[in-house]
């Protein structure tokens, strides 16, 4: 792929990379000007969300891969998994509270208001995190 | 975990960004195990010894009073 690991670093606000020397920030610019190149070509609309789409599928791709064999320490793999730890216990929470509160409004109103796709999501997590602790016991 | 990286690095003339490459971590890992805010594991702590040319035990004091 085209971006080099060694060109950025994980980022600890939120999900991601950021660069950390010309090679990265060239990086960043020339998405950038693809971005704004997508959105000033005169072309069909539906060019134009062809081009986005193909944009996007080309950085998630290359992203995933520098993310990937991104060089991590033993302190960075340990901090980065405390803070997405932290992370998922509150999305889970939130998913289960916003869950508890639809059951709620149904309960009150007689109306359907519950979205099945969030116990599924939780149902997945829950296999998920099975799976790794079967794997790391094997 | 008390430890004496940063005098023993110093007196080799050994600066974090060395350091870090001999032992394969990065600089910040260095950082962090000098201000004392993590505590290595057994081959980290072995490596930082080795390359500081002592022991385990001449680089990190454990604080048996607080454990």
């Amino acid at each position: 792929m085209i971006g080099k690991p060694e060109w950025f670093e994980p980022r600890t606000s939120g999900w991601g990379m950021r660069p950390v020397c010309w090679q990265g920030w060239v990086y960043v610019g020339c998405t950038w000007a693809l971005v704004v190149i997508c959105a000033l070509t005169p072309v069909d609309e539906r060019v134009r969300l062809i081009m986005y789409a193909s944009l996007i599928a080309f950085l998630l791709i290359d992203g995933t891969d520098i993310m990937i064999r991104m060089p991590k320490d033993e302190r960075d793999i340990l901090h980065e998994a405390l803070a997405e730890r932290n992370a998922a216990w509150f999305m889970i929470s939130a998913l289960v509270f916003w869950f508890l509160y639809q059951v709620l409004q149904t309960v009150l109103t007689g109306i359907v208001h519950v979205s099945w796709l969030i116990p599924i999501v939780l149902l997945c997590g829950a296999l998920v995190k099975t799976a790794t602790y079967w794997y790391l016991n094997r | 975990m008390r430890n004496n990286i940063k005098e023993l690095r110093t007196k080799l003339g050994m600066t974090q960004e060395e350091l870090a490459r001999r032992v394969d971590v990065r600089r910040e890992t260095i950082l962090y195990l000098e201000q004392g805010k993590y505590n290595p594991s057994l081959q980290l702590a072995y490596l930082v010894a080795k390359n500081l040319n002592v022991t385990i035990n001449d680089v990190f004091i454990f604080d048996e009073e607080k454990s």
